[in-house]
């Protein structure tokens, strides 16, 4: 659309905010990754270090070594010799504890339990690691479709640019979220694959027009012809000057995706369609909460994690269009 | 711009095309059954013939014995029949399948089996001619002993063929059905039954397009005796169920038309296309025919007319709404760029622009867990808004601060007009074409939240009506939602560009220019 300017809810946010909005913003997004990195540290069932009948443990919640077989942390404090546990005891599957405890009544299960009794807090970090996974898994895979044809498309052009923006156009007018709803709902095994493999075949069309339209504009700029004119080989014009300037909006689509792809599975997993019941999942929890009405933390808690994902990655994203963008502001 | 909305209309057509493939293909993700083996196959019809029919039938009305999108080999009337008598001439494994589907199909195979009769040898030449035996009691031959009698069924079958041939042609059957039309003779009927499934053709075409429900009863009544399938109008019936008995039989007909009738010359090549998954769901899908619910065999249009209206009004009331309150939002945003409020706003904005539906919508409940209907349609209304507003807000702040670094703001302001007459006159009358004209692209996304709000407060629209298909793998439903969605989607892009070029003649004269040079 023609009177669009991009990014001026991020410039108006920074201009709210100064750099340390967007800053803090990224340490969030930061924070995430880490805690879907360190998940065993964070909760597990066994404890980071411990020394039990004489034998030293390194990192137990990692390897389950066959000698703790059968072993949690609770044991390993009351049994063994010494121990460091991680913040909670507990793994995600854990159903150990009275179902439905609120958070912040006992030391063990600081943000509660869910009604099957397993520990929120080591849910929602595992959950950290699953929704972050199938995101960054989604945004590689359609970014990389799209850079892929949006580039040779753009830049080769003619008889496949033709048949490429005519695919574009059709698989653009069907609404992502109602096309992976209905292909979860009908598919054999609905699961992660299926979701991925739908979302990657329907988001990348997006990534190709934006990574085309850049490429087809940088290639009549001046220094494209003068490196031409200088004898460089079309694959080395588009190595050394094209592509560097078409990545940008498909790195700015890429952040973007991966909030809406957070928001999309859980989206799904919210309205039972997403992935099976036994994967920890932000959604998964959100879903439970529609049963367990008076359980507000199984519904509070989650759903500000997807809520400050997709504010995370929207400002990063936005901030970065800006600042990538040579011809905006 | 008549040429301009008309190109786009034309480049239309290949979307239009790719839309329904992949749409078509959603029907593909459901499994299939395969064809059961011959040895099973037999052992069916050893035990039970209607039990094997009833089999071949399900296939059938699944499409399951069609190729996906191309049909090199369309299977009509003549090659089965001719594979048929090969199959009892070979007195293979096959040939009593083969010797029930020729009862089966009935008096349409005899102009394909009965001139080659004679050059077959003449133990193969009985066993097909016995193999006829039930077609010639349902034309009411069956007294005569010859039928039944290995030594003289094929002279019975020959001397049939001479002197009746002249029946089995395409106008004395027509004939026939229009003189059964106008009234209504035992006779007259008789002479239809003498030629069996061969007068199906002209029969579905008689009661596609007669109105008179009791000449519709009689042919009917034909159909039904020669195919062994019992769709009839009841007595006394009145002319609403008769003409449902006639679109019965015409959605029958396009499935098992080649079974009956031979295809021919350039039919041919079309039916290369059309005989197949994909050309004839997508012929009937055009005809607005999407199949039943697996639910409750109501049929998916039904449903979709009693649900839509709570969508529809959902989704426009909140576009609505959100307009009202995203206009002036960004205005204010526009005119008053990096002051206090701007920055507040747009946070607030971007807060609600990040926050997910299912979340906004799914807190409200909590909130009010008694609501009425009434509070709960609001409260739908409600979410739905807040993530629209926020786009087409800020959208509204962009156009409009574009417009305000115009020279001709810039004059009207040097005139001394006072601020709001500047803003809301001059500005606004601009920068408001690209917000509206993104109606067309926000209805569809619209359509995506209605499905999450209408099953949070239960709302039994369209959405809602979409996840009970979902939890009971109703294809139909799905993927005429999906169909039904990208459609939208489609004419929302086309309405928009089209409105924005009309609207504004520097953008129709840049489209212009644009798809010149393409």
């Amino acid at each position: 659309m023609s009177g669009e300017r991009p990014g001026s809810f991020a410039r108006a946010f920074l201009f709210l905010a100064g750099r340390r909005g967007t800053a803090a913003f990224t340490v969030l997004l930061g924070a995430f990754v880490l805690v879907a990195v360190f998940a065993e540290q964070l909760a597990s069932d066994l404890p980071i270090l411990c020394k039990v009948h004489g034998t030293v443990y390194v990192v137990p919640n990692v390897t389950h070594p066959p000698g703790l077989q059968g072993w949690n942390v609770q044991r390993v404090v009351a049994e063994g010799d010494w121990s460091l546990g991680p913040v909670v005891g507990y793994g995600p599957e854990d159903a150990s504890a009275a179902a439905l405890v609120p958070p912040l009544r006992t030391v063990h299960h600081p943000l509660g339990t869910d009604a099957r009794g397993r520990d929120v807090f080591s849910r929602l970090v595992y959950g950290t690691r699953v929704t972050l996974g199938i995101a960054l898994l989604a945004v590689t895979a359609f970014v990389s479709i799209g850079l892929l044809l949006g580039a040779t498309t753009g830049f080769f052009g003619r008889r496949l640019d033709f048949a490429v923006s005519r695919v574009i156009e059709t698989l653009s007018a069907f609404p992502v979220p109602v096309v992976v709803l209905v292909v979860q709902a009908l598919v054999v095994d609905p699961g992660i694959t299926s979701f991925l493999a739908t979302v990657a075949l329907l988001r990348w069309t997006e990534v190709a027009r934006l990574v085309r339209a850049e490429v087809i504009s940088v290639s009549s700029a001046d220094y494209v012809l003068a490196a031409r004119a200088l004898g460089a080989s079309p694959l080395r014009v588009l190595r050394k000057h094209v592509l560097p300037m078409a990545i940008t909006p498909a790195i700015v689509a890429g952040v973007l995706g991966i909030g809406q792809v957070v928001l999309l599975e859980s989206s799904l997993d919210f309205l039972r369609v997403g992935l099976p019941v036994t994967v920890p999942s932000w959604g998964e929890m959100l879903s439970e909460s529609r049963d367990h009405f008076e359980a507000w933390w199984l519904l509070l808690l989650p759903g500000s994690l997807v809520f400050s994902a997709l504010l995370a990655t929207n400002a990063v994203g936005e901030a970065l269009r800006d600042a990538l963008d040579p011809h905006g502001v | 711009m008549l040429r301009y909305a008309l190109r786009r209309l034309l480049w239309a057509i290949p979307t239009l095309f790719g839309i329904s493939v992949v749409a078509y293909l959603l029907t593909t993700l459901i499994p299939e059954p395969p064809p059961e083996p011959l040895a099973t196959q037999l052992a069916m019809l050893e035990r039970d013939p209607a039990s094997f029919d009833a089999y071949e039938e399900s296939r059938r009305e699944r499409l399951l014995d069609l190729p996906r999108f191309v049909n090199s080999m369309p299977r009509d009337v003549r090659t089965v029949a001719t594979e048929s008598v090969a199959h009892i001439v070979a007195n293979d494994l096959a040939a009593p399948l083969a010797a029930h589907r020729l009862a089966r199909i009935g008096g349409a195979v005899l102009p394909f089996v009965l001139p080659e009769l004679d050059q077959l040898e003449p133990a193969a030449r009985s066993r097909v001619a016995l193999a006829l035996a039930p077609i010639a009691d349902r034309m009411g031959q069956g007294d005569d002993a010859r039928v039944r009698d290995p030594q003289l069924a094929a002279a019975f079958w020959t001397q049939f063929w001479q002197d009746r041939a002249i029946e089995f042609t395409g106008p004395a059957v027509a004939r026939a059905v229009a003189r059964l039309v106008q009234r209504a003779t035992t006779l007259r009927e008789q002479d239809l039954r003498a030629v069996d499934t061969f007068a199906l053709p002209e029969v579905i075409e008689a009661m596609r397009t007669t109105t008179d429900p009791a000449a519709i009863g009689r042919l009917a009544e034909v159909a039904s005796t020669v195919t062994g399938r019992d769709i009839r109008v009841p007595d006394a019936a009145a002319s609403a169920s008769a003409s449902d008995v006639a679109r019965n039989w015409t959605s029958w007909w396009s499935v098992h038309r080649t079974e009956y009738t031979a295809v021919e010359g350039g039919e041919r090549v079309a039916a290369s296309l059309s005989e197949t998954r994909y050309g004839k769901w997508m012929l009937s899908a055009s005809r607005g025919e999407f199949g039943v619910s697996v639910r409750d065999g109501e049929p998916i249009l039904r449903k979709l007319r009693a649900s839509a209206p709570i969508t529809l009004a959902l989704t426009l009331v909140s576009l609505l709404l959100s307009y009202l309150i995203a206009i002036p939002l960004g205005v204010i945003g526009a005119s008053r760029r990096g002051e206090r409020i701007d920055t507040t706003m747009a946070l607030g904005l971007f807060l609600f622009y990040s926050a997910p539906t299912f979340f906004l919508a799914q807190i409200l409940l909590h909130l009010a867990p008694e609501a009425s209907g009434r509070w709960r349609l609001v409260f739908a209304v409600l979410t739905m808004t807040a993530g629209s507003v926020a786009t087409l807000s800020r959208f509204q702040r962009a156009s409009m601060l574009d417009v305000l670094h115009s020279d001709y703001v810039r004059t009207a302001r040097a005139k001394g007009l006072p601020k709001w007459r500047v803003l809301v006159v001059h500005a606004l009358r601009n920068a408001i074409v690209p917000t509206v004209t993104l109606a067309g692209l926000q209805l569809p996304l619209l359509f995506g939240s209605a499905i999450v709000v209408e099953e949070v407060f239960r709302l039994p629209g369209a959405g809602f009506e979409t996840m009970r298909a979902v939890e009971a793998h109703d294809a139909a439903w799905l993927v005429m939602v999906v169909l039904f969605t990208a459609l939208a989607t489609m004419a929302g892009l086309l309405a928009s560009d089209v409105a924005h070029g009309l609207l504004d003649p520097r953008v129709r004269e840049r489209l212009m220019r644009r798809e010149g040079r393409t």
